[in-house]
Protein backbone atom coordinates (compact mmCIF):
# COMPACT_ATOMS: atom_id res chain seq x y z
CA UNK A 1 0.00 0.00 0.00
CA UNK A 2 1.19 3.44 -0.92
CA UNK A 3 1.78 5.68 2.09
CA UNK A 4 1.45 9.44 2.10
CA UNK A 5 4.97 9.98 3.43
CA UNK A 6 8.43 8.56 2.71
CA UNK A 7 11.76 10.02 3.84
CA UNK A 8 13.03 10.02 0.27
CA UNK A 9 11.26 9.89 -3.07
CA UNK A 10 13.36 8.83 -6.06
CA UNK A 11 12.00 9.76 -9.48
CA UNK A 12 13.09 7.15 -12.03
CA UNK A 13 13.96 3.45 -11.66
CA UNK A 14 16.99 3.18 -13.92
CA UNK A 15 20.35 2.04 -12.51
CA UNK A 16 21.06 5.44 -10.89
CA UNK A 17 17.64 5.66 -9.24
CA UNK A 18 17.49 2.14 -7.88
CA UNK A 19 21.10 2.38 -6.67
CA UNK A 20 20.22 5.59 -4.82
CA UNK A 21 17.19 3.79 -3.35
CA UNK A 22 19.31 0.83 -2.31
CA UNK A 23 21.95 2.85 -0.44
CA UNK A 24 19.40 5.20 1.12
CA UNK A 25 17.49 2.16 2.39
CA UNK A 26 20.66 0.60 3.76
CA UNK A 27 21.22 3.93 5.56
CA UNK A 28 17.89 3.53 7.31
CA UNK A 29 15.63 5.83 5.26
CA UNK A 30 12.17 4.92 4.00
CA UNK A 31 12.29 5.20 0.22
CA UNK A 32 9.74 5.34 -2.59
CA UNK A 33 10.80 5.00 -6.24
CA UNK A 34 8.43 6.31 -8.92
CA UNK A 35 8.90 4.91 -12.43
CA UNK A 36 6.86 6.50 -15.22
CA UNK A 37 6.94 3.44 -17.46
CA UNK A 38 4.96 0.32 -16.71
CA UNK A 39 8.10 -1.81 -16.53
CA UNK A 40 11.43 -1.42 -14.83
CA UNK A 41 14.18 -1.98 -17.41
CA UNK A 42 12.03 -1.56 -20.50
CA UNK A 43 12.18 0.03 -23.01
CA UNK A 44 15.97 -0.22 -23.12
CA UNK A 45 17.71 2.97 -24.23
CA UNK A 46 21.32 1.93 -24.20
CA UNK A 47 24.22 0.38 -26.13
CA UNK A 48 24.55 -1.90 -23.07
CA UNK A 49 28.36 -2.02 -22.81
CA UNK A 50 30.05 -1.82 -19.39
CA UNK A 51 33.46 -2.69 -18.00
CA UNK A 52 33.80 -5.50 -15.48
CA UNK A 53 35.52 -3.27 -12.94
CA UNK A 54 32.85 -0.60 -13.28
CA UNK A 55 29.93 -2.90 -12.64
CA UNK A 56 31.44 -5.39 -10.19
CA UNK A 57 31.66 -2.77 -7.43
CA UNK A 58 27.85 -2.82 -7.29
CA UNK A 59 26.70 -6.26 -8.32
CA UNK A 60 28.25 -9.66 -8.87
CA UNK A 61 28.34 -10.36 -12.63
CA UNK A 62 25.66 -12.90 -13.42
CA UNK A 63 25.17 -14.76 -16.73
CA UNK A 64 21.44 -14.07 -16.60
CA UNK A 65 22.02 -10.38 -17.45
CA UNK A 66 25.22 -10.71 -19.46
CA UNK A 67 24.62 -11.24 -23.17
CA UNK A 68 28.29 -11.39 -24.11
CA UNK A 69 31.69 -11.05 -22.51
CA UNK A 70 34.07 -8.95 -24.60
CA UNK A 71 37.84 -9.09 -24.43
CA UNK A 72 39.00 -6.64 -27.09
CA UNK A 73 37.91 -3.80 -29.25
CA UNK A 74 38.60 -2.44 -32.69
CA UNK A 75 38.62 1.16 -33.77
CA UNK A 76 37.91 1.93 -37.42
CA UNK A 77 39.33 5.17 -38.80
CA UNK A 78 37.36 7.00 -41.51
CA UNK A 79 39.52 5.40 -44.22
CA UNK A 80 38.70 1.92 -42.89
CA UNK A 81 42.09 1.33 -41.21
CA UNK A 82 41.70 -0.67 -38.02
CA UNK A 83 43.45 -0.22 -34.73
CA UNK A 84 43.08 -3.03 -32.23
CA UNK A 85 44.34 -1.73 -28.91
CA UNK A 86 45.40 -4.12 -26.19
CA UNK A 87 43.06 -4.09 -23.22
CA UNK A 88 43.54 -5.04 -19.63
CA UNK A 89 40.20 -6.05 -18.14
CA UNK A 90 37.09 -7.43 -19.77
CA UNK A 91 33.75 -5.93 -20.55
CA UNK A 92 30.16 -7.06 -20.83
CA UNK A 93 27.25 -6.42 -23.10
CA UNK A 94 24.29 -6.39 -20.77
CA UNK A 95 20.70 -7.42 -21.11
CA UNK A 96 19.54 -4.17 -19.59
CA UNK A 97 15.95 -5.24 -19.12
CA UNK A 98 17.12 -8.02 -16.81
CA UNK A 99 19.98 -6.03 -15.29
CA UNK A 100 17.75 -3.09 -14.30
CA UNK A 101 15.25 -5.53 -12.85
CA UNK A 102 17.97 -7.10 -10.68
CA UNK A 103 19.06 -3.70 -9.38
CA UNK A 104 15.45 -2.86 -8.55
CA UNK A 105 15.08 -6.19 -6.74
CA UNK A 106 18.16 -5.44 -4.66
CA UNK A 107 16.73 -2.03 -3.67
CA UNK A 108 13.38 -3.62 -2.84
CA UNK A 109 15.21 -6.25 -0.83
CA UNK A 110 16.59 -3.52 1.41
CA UNK A 111 13.10 -2.17 1.95
CA UNK A 112 12.57 0.41 -0.81
CA UNK A 113 9.10 0.62 -2.34
CA UNK A 114 9.08 0.75 -6.13
CA UNK A 115 6.02 1.53 -8.19
CA UNK A 116 5.67 1.70 -11.95
CA UNK A 117 3.33 3.65 -14.19
CA UNK A 118 3.90 6.50 -11.77
CA UNK A 119 4.54 9.79 -13.51
CA UNK A 120 5.91 12.60 -11.33
CA UNK A 121 4.76 15.91 -12.77
CA UNK A 122 5.61 18.45 -10.10
CA UNK A 123 6.98 19.00 -6.60
CA UNK A 124 5.18 19.98 -3.45
CA UNK A 125 7.09 22.93 -1.99
CA UNK A 126 7.14 24.77 1.32
CA UNK A 127 7.05 28.57 1.53
CA UNK A 128 10.80 28.86 0.97
CA UNK A 129 10.67 26.77 -2.19
CA UNK A 130 12.10 23.59 -0.68
CA UNK A 131 10.75 20.31 -2.00
CA UNK A 132 8.59 18.57 0.60
CA UNK A 133 6.90 16.09 -1.69
CA UNK A 134 6.03 14.99 -5.19
CA UNK A 135 2.85 15.27 -7.22
CA UNK A 136 2.39 12.21 -9.35
CA UNK A 137 -0.06 10.51 -11.61
CA UNK A 138 0.00 6.95 -10.33
CA UNK A 139 -1.86 4.43 -12.44
CA UNK A 140 -3.97 7.32 -13.74
CA UNK A 141 -4.76 8.68 -10.28
CA UNK A 142 -3.42 12.00 -8.99
CA UNK A 143 -1.45 11.58 -5.77
CA UNK A 144 0.43 13.93 -3.47
CA UNK A 145 3.15 12.18 -1.51
CA UNK A 146 5.25 13.95 1.09
CA UNK A 147 8.94 13.46 1.76
CA UNK A 148 12.01 15.23 3.04
CA UNK A 149 14.33 14.64 0.07
CA UNK A 150 13.65 14.17 -3.64
CA UNK A 151 16.25 12.38 -5.77
CA UNK A 152 15.82 13.14 -9.47
CA UNK A 153 16.95 10.08 -11.44
CA UNK A 154 14.65 10.87 -14.33
CA UNK A 155 17.12 10.48 -17.13
CA UNK A 156 18.03 12.59 -20.12
CA UNK A 157 14.48 13.99 -20.14
CA UNK A 158 14.89 15.16 -16.54
CA UNK A 159 12.52 17.81 -15.33
CA UNK A 160 12.88 17.35 -11.57
CA UNK A 161 15.97 19.58 -11.44
CA UNK A 162 14.27 22.29 -13.48
CA UNK A 163 11.47 22.44 -10.94
CA UNK A 164 13.89 23.87 -8.36
CA UNK A 165 15.78 25.97 -10.88
CA UNK A 166 18.79 23.70 -11.53
CA UNK A 167 19.85 24.12 -15.12
CA UNK A 168 19.67 20.60 -16.56
CA UNK A 169 19.19 21.66 -20.17
CA UNK A 170 21.84 20.05 -22.34
CA UNK A 171 23.33 22.22 -25.07
CA UNK A 172 22.76 20.97 -28.60
CA UNK A 173 26.52 20.76 -28.97
CA UNK A 174 26.80 18.30 -26.08
CA UNK A 175 23.64 16.27 -26.65
CA UNK A 176 24.26 13.14 -28.69
CA UNK A 177 21.26 12.19 -30.78
CA UNK A 178 21.27 8.39 -30.93
CA UNK A 179 19.60 5.62 -32.88
CA UNK A 180 20.16 1.91 -32.41
CA UNK A 181 18.91 -1.36 -33.76
CA UNK A 182 19.38 -4.85 -32.42
CA UNK A 183 19.94 -7.02 -35.46
CA UNK A 184 20.13 -10.74 -35.94
CA UNK A 185 21.02 -13.18 -38.69
CA UNK A 186 24.53 -11.80 -39.07
CA UNK A 187 27.99 -13.19 -38.48
CA UNK A 188 30.45 -11.44 -36.24
CA UNK A 189 33.24 -11.94 -33.77
CA UNK A 190 31.42 -12.13 -30.50
CA UNK A 191 34.26 -11.12 -28.19
CA UNK A 192 34.95 -7.76 -29.79
CA UNK A 193 33.48 -4.26 -29.59
CA UNK A 194 33.70 -2.30 -32.84
CA UNK A 195 33.78 1.50 -33.02
CA UNK A 196 33.60 3.44 -36.26
CA UNK A 197 34.62 7.07 -36.60
CA UNK A 198 34.32 9.66 -39.34
CA UNK A 199 32.19 12.41 -40.74
CA UNK A 200 30.36 10.03 -43.08
CA UNK A 201 29.58 7.50 -40.37
CA UNK A 202 28.82 9.50 -37.22
CA UNK A 203 29.93 13.16 -37.24
CA UNK A 204 30.69 14.46 -33.77
CA UNK A 205 30.24 11.01 -32.26
CA UNK A 206 30.81 7.37 -33.18
CA UNK A 207 29.04 4.27 -34.38
CA UNK A 208 29.15 1.07 -32.36
CA UNK A 209 28.65 -2.60 -33.10
CA UNK A 210 28.31 -4.48 -29.82
CA UNK A 211 27.80 -8.25 -30.10
CA UNK A 212 24.95 -9.94 -28.30
CA UNK A 213 25.85 -13.55 -28.85
CA UNK A 214 27.29 -14.98 -32.05
CA UNK A 215 24.78 -13.76 -34.59
CA UNK A 216 23.17 -10.74 -33.02
CA UNK A 217 24.37 -7.22 -32.18
CA UNK A 218 23.42 -3.76 -31.03
CA UNK A 219 24.31 -1.45 -33.89
CA UNK A 220 23.89 2.18 -33.04
CA UNK A 221 25.35 5.62 -33.31
CA UNK A 222 25.34 8.96 -31.64
CA UNK A 223 25.93 12.26 -33.37
CA UNK A 224 26.15 15.74 -31.94
CA UNK A 225 22.88 17.64 -32.40
CA UNK A 226 25.06 20.31 -34.05
CA UNK A 227 25.42 17.77 -36.84
CA UNK A 228 21.97 16.20 -36.52
CA UNK A 229 20.59 19.58 -37.59
CA UNK A 230 21.78 18.77 -41.09
CA UNK A 231 21.01 15.04 -41.16
CA UNK A 232 19.36 12.93 -38.49
CA UNK A 233 20.84 9.96 -36.63
CA UNK A 234 18.45 7.44 -38.15
CA UNK A 235 19.62 8.34 -41.69
CA UNK A 236 23.26 7.68 -40.82
CA UNK A 237 22.27 4.40 -39.21
CA UNK A 238 20.20 3.26 -42.17
CA UNK A 239 23.10 3.99 -44.52
CA UNK A 240 25.55 2.03 -42.37
CA UNK A 241 23.20 -0.96 -42.09
CA UNK A 242 22.69 -1.01 -45.84
CA UNK A 243 26.45 -0.99 -46.45
CA UNK A 244 27.53 -3.33 -43.67
CA UNK A 245 24.66 -5.63 -42.72
CA UNK A 246 22.32 -5.81 -45.70
CA UNK A 247 19.56 -8.33 -45.14
CA UNK A 248 19.91 -8.47 -41.36
CA UNK A 249 16.70 -8.80 -39.37
CA UNK A 250 15.94 -5.86 -37.13
CA UNK A 251 14.56 -7.07 -33.81
CA UNK A 252 14.44 -3.77 -31.96
CA UNK A 253 14.76 -0.18 -33.03
CA UNK A 254 15.22 2.56 -30.47
CA UNK A 255 16.21 6.18 -30.21
CA UNK A 256 17.79 8.10 -27.37
CA UNK A 257 19.72 11.10 -26.20
CA UNK A 258 23.01 11.07 -24.29
CA UNK A 259 24.08 14.25 -22.48
CA UNK A 260 27.86 14.20 -23.13
CA UNK A 261 28.29 17.32 -21.06
CA UNK A 262 29.89 18.48 -17.85
CA UNK A 263 28.11 17.28 -14.70
CA UNK A 264 25.26 19.62 -13.75
CA UNK A 265 26.01 22.09 -11.00
CA UNK A 266 24.65 22.49 -8.44
CA UNK A 267 23.73 18.84 -7.93
CA UNK A 268 21.69 19.69 -4.84
CA UNK A 269 19.16 22.46 -4.33
CA UNK A 270 16.06 22.91 -2.18
CA UNK A 271 16.21 19.30 -0.93
CA UNK A 272 16.45 17.96 -4.48
CA UNK A 273 19.45 15.86 -5.54
CA UNK A 274 20.18 14.81 -9.12
CA UNK A 275 21.79 11.52 -10.17
CA UNK A 276 22.61 9.69 -13.40
CA UNK A 277 21.76 11.10 -16.83
CA UNK A 278 19.54 13.66 -15.10
CA UNK A 279 22.73 15.09 -13.57
CA UNK A 280 24.69 14.57 -16.81
CA UNK A 281 26.83 11.99 -14.98
CA UNK A 282 27.94 10.51 -18.27
CA UNK A 283 31.49 9.94 -19.48
CA UNK A 284 31.57 12.66 -22.14
CA UNK A 285 34.01 10.78 -24.38
CA UNK A 286 32.37 7.35 -24.43
CA UNK A 287 28.81 8.39 -23.61
CA UNK A 288 28.77 5.57 -21.05
CA UNK A 289 26.56 6.35 -18.10
CA UNK A 290 25.65 3.13 -16.30
CA UNK A 291 28.57 2.91 -13.90
CA UNK A 292 28.89 6.65 -13.30
CA UNK A 293 25.14 6.95 -12.77
CA UNK A 294 25.35 4.16 -10.18
CA UNK A 295 28.25 5.91 -8.45
CA UNK A 296 26.14 9.09 -8.34
CA UNK A 297 23.16 7.10 -7.06
CA UNK A 298 25.19 5.42 -4.34
CA UNK A 299 26.71 8.68 -3.11
CA UNK A 300 23.38 10.53 -3.19
CA UNK A 301 21.57 7.68 -1.40
CA UNK A 302 24.20 7.46 1.33
CA UNK A 303 24.37 11.21 1.85
CA UNK A 304 20.58 11.59 1.92
CA UNK A 305 20.23 8.84 4.54
CA UNK A 306 22.98 10.41 6.62
CA UNK A 307 21.40 13.88 6.37
CA UNK A 308 18.11 12.45 7.62
CA UNK A 309 19.86 10.64 10.45
CA UNK A 310 21.51 13.90 11.50
CA UNK A 311 18.25 15.75 10.92
CA UNK A 312 20.34 18.25 8.97
CA UNK A 313 19.34 18.70 5.34
CA UNK A 314 22.17 21.12 4.65
CA UNK A 315 24.38 18.02 4.79
CA UNK A 316 22.86 17.02 1.39
CA UNK A 317 25.37 19.33 -0.26
CA UNK A 318 28.13 16.95 0.74
CA UNK A 319 26.96 14.82 -2.20
CA UNK A 320 28.32 17.22 -4.81
CA UNK A 321 31.72 17.32 -3.09
CA UNK A 322 31.86 13.51 -2.92
CA UNK A 323 30.82 13.16 -6.57
CA UNK A 324 33.60 15.50 -7.69
CA UNK A 325 36.15 13.63 -5.60
CA UNK A 326 35.05 10.18 -6.76
CA UNK A 327 34.30 10.66 -10.47
CA UNK A 328 33.51 14.28 -11.32
CA UNK A 329 37.15 15.31 -11.68
CA UNK A 330 37.68 12.57 -14.26
CA UNK A 331 34.58 13.62 -16.17
CA UNK A 332 35.96 17.14 -16.28
CA UNK A 333 39.13 15.84 -17.96
CA UNK A 334 37.13 13.62 -20.33
CA UNK A 335 34.99 16.58 -21.28
CA UNK A 336 38.07 18.56 -22.32
CA UNK A 337 39.36 15.58 -24.27
CA UNK A 338 35.99 15.28 -26.00
CA UNK A 339 36.04 18.93 -26.93
CA UNK A 340 39.42 18.50 -28.61
CA UNK A 341 38.57 15.20 -30.30
CA UNK A 342 35.36 16.68 -31.67
CA UNK A 343 37.48 19.11 -33.67
CA UNK A 344 39.50 16.32 -35.30
CA UNK A 345 38.96 16.02 -39.03
CA UNK A 346 38.78 12.68 -40.84
CA UNK A 347 42.37 13.29 -41.94
CA UNK A 348 43.49 13.72 -38.32
CA UNK A 349 41.79 10.47 -37.33
CA UNK A 350 43.34 8.59 -40.25
CA UNK A 351 46.76 9.94 -39.35
CA UNK A 352 46.41 8.85 -35.73
CA UNK A 353 45.35 5.34 -36.80
CA UNK A 354 48.29 5.09 -39.21
CA UNK A 355 50.77 6.27 -36.58
CA UNK A 356 49.54 3.66 -34.11
CA UNK A 357 49.64 0.91 -36.76
CA UNK A 358 53.37 1.44 -37.25
CA UNK A 359 53.94 0.34 -33.66
CA UNK A 360 54.57 -3.33 -32.82
CA UNK A 361 51.29 -5.02 -32.00
CA UNK A 362 51.90 -5.34 -28.26
CA UNK A 363 52.50 -1.59 -28.08
CA UNK A 364 49.19 -0.69 -29.73
CA UNK A 365 47.43 0.43 -26.58
CA UNK A 366 44.91 3.11 -25.74
CA UNK A 367 47.84 5.05 -24.31
CA UNK A 368 49.62 4.87 -27.67
CA UNK A 369 46.52 6.15 -29.46
CA UNK A 370 46.33 8.97 -26.97
CA UNK A 371 50.04 9.81 -27.38
CA UNK A 372 49.62 9.84 -31.12
CA UNK A 373 46.62 12.14 -30.79
CA UNK A 374 48.69 14.41 -28.57
CA UNK A 375 51.53 14.41 -31.07
CA UNK A 376 49.15 15.59 -33.75
CA UNK A 377 47.25 17.94 -31.46
CA UNK A 378 49.41 19.35 -28.69
CA UNK A 379 46.45 21.56 -27.74
CA UNK A 380 44.89 18.44 -26.22
CA UNK A 381 47.54 18.56 -23.52
CA UNK A 382 46.89 22.23 -22.86
CA UNK A 383 43.19 21.49 -22.36
CA UNK A 384 43.95 18.71 -19.90
CA UNK A 385 46.59 20.80 -18.11
CA UNK A 386 44.01 23.56 -17.58
CA UNK A 387 42.05 21.37 -15.22
CA UNK A 388 44.96 21.11 -12.82
CA UNK A 389 45.56 24.83 -12.72
CA UNK A 390 41.90 25.61 -12.31
CA UNK B 1 13.93 34.10 -26.60
CA UNK B 2 10.73 36.00 -27.33
CA UNK B 3 7.55 33.95 -27.16
CA UNK B 4 5.92 34.03 -30.56
CA UNK B 5 2.18 33.56 -30.93
CA UNK B 6 1.82 30.62 -33.21
CA UNK B 7 3.02 27.12 -32.37
CA UNK B 8 5.13 25.85 -35.25
CA UNK B 9 6.58 22.66 -33.82
CA UNK B 10 4.71 19.54 -34.81
CA UNK B 11 4.97 16.05 -33.37
CA UNK B 12 4.06 13.58 -36.08
CA UNK B 13 1.47 11.28 -34.47
CA UNK B 14 2.37 7.64 -34.02
CA UNK B 15 6.04 8.05 -34.85
CA UNK B 16 7.59 8.87 -31.46
CA UNK B 17 9.71 6.37 -29.50
CA UNK B 18 9.38 8.49 -26.30
CA UNK B 19 13.15 8.60 -25.77
CA UNK B 20 13.28 12.12 -24.30
CA UNK B 21 16.18 13.47 -26.34
CA UNK B 22 14.01 16.47 -27.30
CA UNK B 23 13.09 17.15 -23.66
CA UNK B 24 16.77 17.17 -22.71
CA UNK B 25 17.57 20.06 -25.07
CA UNK B 26 14.35 22.07 -24.60
CA UNK B 27 15.33 25.35 -22.92
CA UNK B 28 11.73 26.17 -21.98
CA UNK B 29 10.58 22.95 -20.28
CA UNK B 30 7.90 22.95 -22.97
CA UNK B 31 7.67 19.24 -23.71
CA UNK B 32 5.64 16.85 -21.59
CA UNK B 33 6.74 13.26 -21.93
CA UNK B 34 4.83 10.46 -20.27
CA UNK B 35 5.19 6.73 -20.80
CA UNK B 36 3.74 6.75 -24.29
CA UNK B 37 2.36 10.22 -24.68
CA UNK B 38 4.25 13.29 -25.78
CA UNK B 39 3.00 16.83 -26.28
CA UNK B 40 4.21 20.38 -26.53
CA UNK B 41 3.13 22.92 -23.93
CA UNK B 42 2.12 25.67 -26.29
CA UNK B 43 2.25 28.42 -23.68
CA UNK B 44 5.98 27.83 -23.20
CA UNK B 45 7.26 26.85 -26.63
CA UNK B 46 9.25 29.55 -28.45
CA UNK B 47 9.62 27.57 -31.69
CA UNK B 48 13.41 27.51 -31.22
CA UNK B 49 13.59 24.18 -33.07
CA UNK B 50 16.23 22.53 -30.84
CA UNK B 51 13.88 19.57 -30.32
CA UNK B 52 13.45 19.24 -34.08
CA UNK B 53 17.21 19.02 -34.58
CA UNK B 54 17.75 16.67 -31.63
CA UNK B 55 15.14 14.07 -32.56
CA UNK B 56 16.98 10.97 -33.80
CA UNK B 57 13.95 9.83 -35.81
CA UNK B 58 12.60 13.04 -37.37
CA UNK B 59 9.44 12.83 -35.30
CA UNK B 60 9.37 16.59 -34.70
CA UNK B 61 8.85 18.99 -37.57
CA UNK B 62 8.99 22.74 -38.00
CA UNK B 63 5.94 24.23 -39.75
CA UNK B 64 6.43 28.01 -40.14
CA UNK B 65 2.81 28.40 -41.21
CA UNK B 66 1.65 27.11 -37.82
CA UNK B 67 0.16 23.76 -36.85
CA UNK B 68 -3.33 24.68 -35.69
CA UNK B 69 -4.95 22.68 -38.47
CA UNK B 70 -2.92 19.52 -37.87
CA UNK B 71 -4.18 16.69 -35.64
CA UNK B 72 -2.30 16.55 -32.35
CA UNK B 73 -2.27 15.48 -28.72
CA UNK B 74 -2.65 18.21 -26.11
CA UNK B 75 -0.64 18.17 -22.85
CA UNK B 76 -2.44 16.89 -19.74
CA UNK B 77 -0.59 18.21 -16.75
CA UNK B 78 1.00 21.60 -16.46
CA UNK B 79 3.45 21.78 -13.63
CA UNK B 80 3.95 25.13 -11.91
CA UNK B 81 7.06 26.82 -13.12
CA UNK B 82 9.55 28.16 -10.62
CA UNK B 83 11.96 29.90 -12.92
CA UNK B 84 10.50 32.41 -15.28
Amino acid sequence: MLKDYYDIIVVGAGPAGTTAARYASIGGASVLVLEKDRDVGYPVRCGEAVSHEGIAQFIKPDPKWIATTVKRFRLFAPNGKQVIPKLDGIGYILERRIFDYELAKIAAGYGATIITKAYAYDLIRDSSGNAIGVKALIKDKECNINCKVVIGADGVESRVGRWVGIDTVCSIHDMESCAQVTISGIELEDDCLDFYFGSNVAPGGYLWVFPKGKNSANVGLGISVDEAKKKSAIRYLEEFLKRTFPGASILTQISGGVPCARTCSPLVKNNVMLVGDAAHQVNPVSGGGITSGMIGGMLAGEVAAEALKQNNLSYLEEYERLWKKRAGWKHEIYYRIKETISKFTDKDLNRIAEAVQTLPEEKQTLGAIFRSALWNHPSLLVEIAKIFVG
Amino acid sequence: MQKTKKLMIYIVPGKCDFCGCCVGVCPEDAIELMEARISIIEERCTNCCKCVWACPWEVLEFHPEGIENLPRIKPMYLNDRVTE
